[in-house]
């Protein structure tokens, strides 16, 4: 059943700040946030035949959002180290989503996290995705989402406890 | 309240770690009892229980990521994001047609569909880079699209009487009078790029189109050209169905009591117009979207470029718009002049002919083409039909002068039509003008063909204004016309010339029934012509009313080429008609035309889109005009030099152009065809040598394009000014015809515009 206006609107109203605080999270930066969640659901309209109305709003919906944000993170320029010898040689480095303009001490404390711990413990926290749901957004397996947001868990607390201390 | 949050927090929790995973039935009560959450009591819980790997850790989880939770979820979110994600996304009708569409199909079908879409785009593609057109949308990429969105059921739209104009105040608003229901009707919108947008949403609707314009100009100024290939190429698009045009007087214009309230009439679909650009190497079609002027075109490119067929045009309601534009508001746009109705307004002097096409070609220097660049001149005339045809007529002639004439230009464009279609007709033939107004009173009695410039005079000091009253005027023509010549054997006729209906009943029409009884008895034919065409009242009958039918031909004529057409025939009582179904095509000669460009003419998209002009008919006194500028090869034979020498007079008989016209005979439907030729010795070598209808139409074309910015002006740097002067060193018989009268004004009006847009 393709979704119709209205059903966007109540999905924009149920998971609109959800979505939002997911991309914040993400990448740390409120504009990009903003983009990234408008583009999001400007792609759930754009693909509203494919909607199945009760199904999974959520995962549905931050699967996009996380498919967006990576198509961001693939159009950003490589950095480029220079090395002994002086000459310019550019490397693959997994960009930090973000580095700069927020202060936040939990947002330091998630940029620290490698991105696949950051990713499922937002989606499962943040996003208040199962882990099942989680899993298949991810597509990794179900323990794999477990053993990550445990271990994600515990890097924040570890962060968070030194930080204060 | 707090606890009670924290603790539906808390379940809610519990429920998404337990959702995917089959747990006792009694597990999920055993655990929502827990009153104190902490690593122990949970432990008592489930001490008998067989959970799945990993439960006990997932369920401990619970209790520790409250504070994380809290933490990562304490984020405001903007208000305005939560607006703009709630405005729907805009998408184009095409691309919700492609989308309907892709997913009727099934998955697997969807597939084979992708292939073969996949295919063809493959082969499509490059053949698309090989022709020019990519470079043509390619040039256009700049340019704003303007989006014409038009719903399926247009056709049944037509005509119906739900869409009008309020009246009063601003005329601002369009409004759906009887069908506010009707969706599709209000999704018709067109876009227009600049400010003044035209932008229908659901009732009511804003309006907001430049005023002064009519359909055609509408149509020409602000859709047409390169801007509307891009609805053509929308799929399942028809230019004939799915483009909108909606026409409406002119603001402020004097109106006559009886047209309100003013209906938003429905244009037809803009006429095709301009050359057909071909898809052929050596063509630069990017250059004429670009510039919106048919590019030079070196026939030695390819040998296919050395033929084209050139629409033959007989309008000149341009003519006449661009005149009411100036008269008004003293400027006209670029986009408002038409070169080709310019030269189709005119009449060059040539000799009266009796074929039923006369071709003449003629060539010379012009001071208006670089590099020694010739002006050719291919010009058509319509047969004029003999005088041993016509009888003796007398044709009494009631023109409307009430104000309302001077609405839509219709008195100027309606005397001009009006004196030339008299002039046409020749001697042999006499005429009483009377003047209608709130009066009825003659300007002229028994006229002939001579006094015709006379009679010019005393019309142009006419202005139209006041009311009148139509039912005395008719009842004083007749009345003038039976006592006229009531002793001489001619053929009477009368002609009432207005911008209204005839009379209905309500009107006093059966005051005068009686005398248009006896008018049928002797015989007195009477036209009515509407110049006010828009109308759909249908035509007075006298049978109606329980009177015997006058006889009365009403024709609608809203424009001069109809009127002219129609007085023509009313007093000849033959059909106008000299030739139909005309067509020209020209072919230079590659060995002697380096390069040559048709001035005017200048595609819309739709001409280059879809096939080539449809032929025209020729009636009786048309003339036109097409001209190119040509240049000679000077390496030719006989290029470029301006006298064949002695002994090599043949070299010379070589042949520069052929034009080849063809025609139907009206009067036995047979195909004719002539073709007239231009050798190189018979070019004029200087522009005051050549033949004065050349030179006129030179003059003529190079106003029309000063006022387009042509692309091929500037570098000229020509103004009004040297056109004037070229105009007036014309020769005398020109110089005097009216038509020439009123191109000088024309030029008079139009200079000032020029000198304060070119700094």
């Amino acid at each position: 059943m393709a979704l119709s206006e209205d059903q966007f609107n109540a999905l924009v109203d149920a998971h609109g700040p959800t979505l939002y605080r997911v991309a914040y999270r993400l990448v740390g930066d409120p504009h990009e946030s903003e983009d990234l969640v408008q583009e999001t659901f400007r792609s759930a309209w754009t693909s509203r035949e494919r909607y199945e109305s009760h199904r999974g709003d959520r995962a549905w919906l931050i699967s996009i959002l996380r498919r967006r944000a990576v198509d961001r993170w693939r159009r950003r320029p490589r950095w480029s180290l220079t090395t002994e010898s002086g000459a310019s040689e550019p490397i693959a480095v997994t960009p930090p989503p973000a580095i700069d303009g927020y202060t936040d001490e939990m947002q330091t404390a998630l940029n620290a996290l490698p991105l696949e711990l950051r990713e499922t413990i937002l989606l499962v926290v943040v996003g208040e995705l199962t882990h099942r749901e989680a899993a298949e957004v991810l597509e990794i397996p179900l323990g794999t989402v477990l053993s990550r947001v445990s271990r994600a868990r515990e890097r924040l607390r570890e962060y968070l406890v030194a930080a204060r201390a | 309240m707090d606890d009670s949050f924290e603790a539906e927090r808390r379940e809610r929790r519990f429920d998404r770690q337990l959702a995917d995973v089959r747990v006792p039935d009694d597990l999920q009560n055993r655990l929502r009892a827990i009153a104190r959450w902490d690593d122990a009591t949970l432990d008592h819980a489930m001490r008998d229980v067989d959970a799945p790997v990993g439960l006990l850790s997932r369920c401990r989880s619970i209790a520790a990521e409250s504070w994380l939770e809290r933490r990562l979820n304490d984020l405001p979110v903007p208000e305005e994001l939560m607006v703009e994600l709630r405005k729907i996304p805009a998408e184009t009708p095409s691309e919700l047609d492609r989308r309907a569409r892709r997913f009727m199909a099934p998955r697997g079908v969807r597939g084979g569909l992708a292939s073969l879409a996949s295919l063809l785009l493959g082969i499509v593609l490059p053949l698309l880079y090989l022709g020019d057109r990519l470079a043509e949308l390619r040039a256009l990429h700049p340019a704003p699209i303007v989006h014409v969105l038009t719903h399926p059921e247009w056709n049944a739209l037509r005509g119906t009487q739900g869409w009008s104009l309020e009246d009063g105040g601003a005329l601002s608003e369009i409004v759906m009078s009887d069908d506010s229901s009707n969706t599709d009707a209000a999704g018709t919108a067109i876009e227009i790029d600049d400010s003044s947008s035209w932008v229908a949403a659901f009732d009511p609707i804003e309006f907001d189109a430049p005023d002064m314009l009519t359909d055609r100009e509408y149509v020409r100024r602000w859709i047409a050209g390169s801007r509307l290939m891009w609805t053509d190429l929308a799929p399942k698009y028809s230019i004939a169905q799915d483009l909108l045009v909606a026409r409406r007087p002119i603001l402020g214009a004097p109106r006559r009591d009886n047209e309100l309230p003013i209906d938003l009439d429905w244009g037809t679909p803009p006429e095709r117009s301009g050359m057909v650009p071909p898809l052929l190497p050596g063509f630069d079609r990017a250059f004429l979207f670009r510039h919106r002027v048919n590019p030079l075109v070196a026939p030695r490119d390819d040998a296919r470029l050395a033929e084209l067929q050139v629409p033959v045009v007989t309008t000149s309601a341009n003519w006449d718009w661009a005149w009411e534009r100036l008269r008004l508001r003293g400027q006209l746009q670029p986009d408002d002049v038409c070169v080709e109705e310019f030269l189709a307004a005119m009449r060059y002097g040539w000799e009266p002919s009796t074929d039923g096409v006369r071709v003449r070609m003629a060539a010379a220097g012009t001071p208006f083409a670089e590099n020694n660049g010739k002006l050719l001149q291919i010009g058509l005339q319509a047969g004029r039909q003999s005088d041993a045809d016509f009888e003796p007529s007398h044709t009494t002639i009631l023109l409307d002068a009430s104000e309302s004439m001077r609405c839509d230009g219709r008195w100027s464009w309606g005397v001009r039509a009006l004196l030339r279609a008299l002039d046409e007709l020749g001697p042999g033939r006499e005429y009483t003008l009377l003047l209608c107004g709130n009066q009825c009173f003659p300007i002229a009695s028994s006229a002939s063909h001579d006094d015709l410039p006379q009679l010019r005079q005393v019309l142009s000091r006419i202005v139209p204004q006041g009311d009148t009253d139509l039912v005395h005027g008719l009842q004083a023509g007749i009345e003038h016309a039976r006592s006229e010549l009531s002793s001489r054997h001619m053929t009477r006729r009368l002609l009432v010339i207005t911008d209204a209906e005839p009379p209905t009943e309500s009107d006093g029409w059966l005051q005068i029934a009686p005398l248009l009884d006896e008018c049928v008895q002797e015989g007195l034919s009477i036209g009515w012509m509407n110049l006010n065409g828009h109308s759909d009242k249908p035509a007075v009958s006298g049978g109606q009313r329980g009177v015997t039918p006058p006889r009365l031909q009403r024709t609608n004529t809203p424009g001069s080429d109809s009127l002219r057409r129609a007085v023509w025939q009313f007093v000849s009582q033959r059909s106008s008609e000299a030739a139909r179904r005309v067509s020209l095509r020209v072919r230079f000669d590659p060995a002697e035309v380096a390069a040559y460009r048709l001035i005017g003419h200048n595609a819309t998209s739709y001409g280059g889109l879809l096939p080539a002009s449809e032929p025209v008919t020729l009636h009786r006194g048309d003339q036109t005009s097409v001209l190119f500028e040509i240049w000679l090869d000077p390496r030719s034979p006989g290029g470029g030099r301006p006298e064949p020498p002695p002994g090599e007079a043949s070299a010379f008989a070589r042949e520069v152009a052929t034009a080849e016209v063809r025609w139907i005979d009206p009067s036995d439907g047979s195909v004719q065809i002539r073709l007239e030729r231009l050798y190189a010795h018979e070019i004029a070598s200087t522009f005051e040598a050549a033949a004065p209808a050349l030179r006129f139409a030179g003059v003529v074309a190079e106003a029309a394009e000063i006022l387009r910015e042509s692309y091929f002006v500037p570098v000229r740097s020509r103004g009004f000014r040297e056109v004037s002067q070229i105009a007036r060193r014309l020769p005398k018989p020109l110089q005097s015809s009216a038509e020439m009268a009123d191109f000088v004004e024309f030029l008079r009006l139009a200079d000032p515009q020029r000198s304060r847009a070119v700094p």
